[in-house]
């Protein structure tokens, strides 16, 4: 057991795939000598030279376009976007290139990227650089999200979002970059689709991933006092998704929440909501209720952004608001 | 679209209604036309009818007293969201005066807030899906249970306390539709032994048997009976302005014999012009005298005679259900045809329930016939705020003496009931006086 921090997780998992194989490469912005904007790729330029860790223009058209070429054609990159918000310049070439090139050419071409993406607020970054737009990715067919929580997720979730030969979206908190964790010594890849039950609980459910995990835990502790338990579901991957954990729990508590930072509009949340509504209709006590993010866009103003982002007390309202 | 139902502003001087049945449950189609509820008003009972077709998704107030233009309830699909309607404080769809919620408004919130998932009448019953699961699989009837959810929504708990609450009976495996029929036949379920569900024919099977056997001799015996029925709203209004009447009036009642062989040579004489009734002559007669005698024709406002110029006069008109009464206004200024005609189309009126509020107020005395059904005395009941009723009785053939001979006249009864904190006795006497005179040298009326 050790103590690292969730960029460390990140760094690990993929430190060891790079270790393991030559074709693996990162690309991206001051991803090089700078070692990341968040500090994520520092010391793998010294450790694997410029071919393999290789500096952007600033232009995310480039690094997603490249990416998938690269992709197409052997390699196994890990591109990084500085902020998820840019990802618009680089969605034709992940959802029209990427996403569809296996199935487009009868499966003889495969794309094994995994695309980097910084998401999320809290650290008053502004509106264009704090979003939370994993329902953007969810909705297209051909790509694989997942969205760790933790250090040791974060590094078991990249080994296989390195080994997988299909783009993976792969969606980190910013806030949680510096946040330390237990990690077990050694740690192995951990399958997409496998949701993590940090808390068990008979009440509710409260079903979430990223941030909101650490909230939602926060949340349970409390609700406990007032006799309220509550089961807190970490997705860790958002597609392909482990429905029948979620199942499983509401089908015990018969009550959901669905939190996530995103706005609620036409947010990944709905999609869990409405899943959990046609799926699980005869075990609900309680309409399922989501948590999200007030419709804005996020706000500079540290007290502004703290009250547009969903938090601990939210869930803790949202819960009490079921029974 | 879901659309609000305010209550209809029935009158020109309506400002409030009440809510007294509805004939639609929530949950029930409704097509545009159809009646939806009945309204009091303190002079009428009226029906509203749907202005729209959709389904009666929400009875806002169930029973009580509202003002015109608020909601009373939410006609929409089957399946729309009406929460926007029904959100905050439901405000008045007309502009009217803000007015603190009446006592019908609290109740309807009361009831929002929890008291029971379950409207009295059978409406649609609020439960999570899962206590309709939990319900199914412990045979608990949801009409029985009490919602302590979010909008007094029965939860999956609600239905384990209600079960565990009812004790033995609740454990019989009974199917719901089969526990009500029980109920409604008067069967205890555990008294029939079954293996596996009880279901609704085994209760009629059970009861078949039983009536068989045991309910044989009490048919025997003289059955008496005694059912109960609730009144109308039009017999709830008479009994409550009856009672109200006899609660404030000190009344006396004052009977006058008169003639009506000049009314009736009146009325040959009118009969190709205008067929008049004794009513109608009455009618006019009365107003006329009412203008002479004005106490007769006032209300009592604290220590005030509200006196008039004019008299406005109420014809009872029998109902099946009950009494009604128009009101001829202005008839002290109004011909015997104009007021004839009156007298017909308001009678008309009522008959078909047709009338307005309009035409069933402002009234300053009121004249009531029994003549037909061969009456000869009777002491009506005033109709307040008026001082004064008249009762008009049959016109009965009678041998009486004229200048020394006896002769056989057309002789009527009035009787006049007058309110003594207005009326004195030597006024009441004189106004009938003056009323005898008219009718009986109605050249008087000509002056």
């Amino acid at each position: 057991m050790r103590k690292m921090t969730y960029g460390e997780g990140i760094r690990e998992g993929m430190r060891s795939k790079m270790l393991e194989d030559p074709n693996v490469v990162l690309l991206g912005e001051d991803v090089g000598p700078y070692g990341g904007t968040f500090g994520v790729t520092k010391g793998l330029w010294e450790q694997f030279g410029e071919e393999r860790v290789r500096d952007t223009p600033i232009s995310e058209g480039i690094i997603v376009g490249a990416s998938v070429g690269a992709a197409a054609t052997g390699l196994r990159p890990v591109a990084e976007l500085m902020f998820i918000d840019f990802l618009t310049f680089g969605m034709d070439g992940l959802v029209n290139q990427a996403a569809k090139m296996r199935y487009m050419f009868g499966g003889k071409i495969s794309v094994p990227l995994v695309l980097r993406l910084p998401a999320g607020g809290g650290i008053s970054a502004g509106a264009q650089h704090s979003g939370s737009l994993e329902a953007w990715v969810t909705h297209v067919p051909g790509l694989k999200v997942v969205y760790p929580s933790n250090a040791q997720d974060a590094w078991g979730m990249m080994l296989t979002a390195i080994e997988d030969d299909n783009p993976v979206v792969y969606i980190e908190s910013k806030i949680l970059y510096s946040k330390k964790y237990e990690v077990d010594d050694t740690v192995a890849a951990i399958p997409f689709g496998v949701a993590s039950v940090k808390r068990e609980g008979s009440d509710v459910s409260i079903i979430t991933y990223g941030k909101q995990v650490e909230d939602a835990l926060t949340a349970a502790k409390v609700l406990a006092e007032e006799g309220i338990e509550a089961e807190v579901i970490d997705l860790r991957s958002l597609y392909p998704l482990d429905k029948e954990t979620i199942f499983t729990s509401v089908a015990k508590t018969h009550r959901a929440l669905v939190v996530t930072e995103e706005v609620k509009r036409g947010g990944f949340g709905g999609e869990l909501s409405a899943m959990i509504s046609e799926l699980c209709f005869d075990e609900l006590d309680a309409p399922v209720v989501r948590i999200g993010a007030l419709n804005t866009p996020v706000p500079y103003s540290p007290a502004l952004e703290a009250y547009v982002l969903p938090n601990t007390e939210d869930i803790i309202q949202g819960i009490k608001s079921m029974f | 679209m879901a659309e609000l139902i305010v209550m209809p502003k029935l009158g020109l001087t309506m400002t409030e209604g009440t809510i007294s049945n509805w004939r639609k449950a929530e949950g029930d189609t409704v097509a545009q036309g159809e009646i939806l509820f009945d309204v009091e008003t303190d002079k009428i009972s009226n029906e509203v009818e749907a202005k729209l077709s959709g389904v009666l998704r929400k009875i806002i107030v169930e029973e009580g007293t509202v003002d015109i233009f608020r909601p009373v309830a939410v006609i929409g699909d089957a399946n729309e969201d009406i929460s926007a309607l029904l959100g905050g404080g439901v405000p008045a769809v007309v502009p009217a005066p803000e007015q603190a919620g009446t006592p019908a408004e609290a109740g309807a919130a009361a009831a929002a807030a929890g008291e029971a998932a379950v409207p009295a009448d059978g409406g649609r019953i609020i439960a999570s899906p899962y206590a309709k699961k939990t319900a199914a699989l412990l045979s608990v009837d949801l009409r029985q249970v009490r919602g302590s959810g979010p909008q007094g929504r029965i939860t999956a708990g609600d239905v384990r306390d209600a079960e565990g609450g009812s004790g033995a009976v609740a454990k019989v495996k009974i199917s719901p539709a089969a526990a009500i029929e029980a109920a409604a036949l008067g069967i205890d379920p555990s008294g029939l032994h079954k293996e596996g569900r009880i279901m609704k024919e085994d209760i009629r099977s059970f009861a078949a048997a039983s009536s068989k056997t045991a309910v044989q001799p009490a048919v025997q015996a003289a059955v008496q009976e005694i059912t109960r029925v609730p009144m109308n709203s039009m017999r709830r209004i008479i009994a409550k302005r009856m009672l109200e009447s006899q609660a404030v009036s000190p009344a006396v009642t004052y009977n006058m014999r008169l003639d009506t062989t000049a009314l009736g040579v009146l009325r040959q004489q009118l009969k190709d012009t205008l067929k008049v009734t004794y009513t109608d002559l009455l009618v006019s007669i009365a107003a006329k005298a009412l203008l002479e005698f004005p106490l007769l024709n006032c209300s009592i406002e604290g220590t005030e005679f509200v006196m008039r110029n004019y008299a406005n006069i109420g014809v009872a008109v029998g109902l099946e259900e009950g009494l009604i009464v128009p009101v001829v206004k202005n008839a002290s200024h109004k011909g015997l045809a104009e007021i004839s005609q009156e007298v017909k189309r308001l009678a008309a009126g009522a008959r078909n329930n047709s009338l307005t509020s309009e035409e069933l107020t402002g009234g300053t005395f009121t004249i009531t016939n029994l003549g037909m059904y061969g009456m000869e005395s009777f002491s009506p009941i005033i109709n307040q705020p008026e001082v004064a009723i008249l009762g008009v009785n049959a016109i009965v053939d009678t041998p009486v003496a004229v200048n020394g001979e006896i002769v056989i006249r057309p002789l009527m009864n009035l009787s006049l009931t007058a309110d003594h904190r207005a009326v004195d006795g030597a006024v009441a006497a004189q106004f009938m006086q003056k009323i005898k005179a008219y009718a009986e040298k109605p050249a008087l009326l000509l002056l």
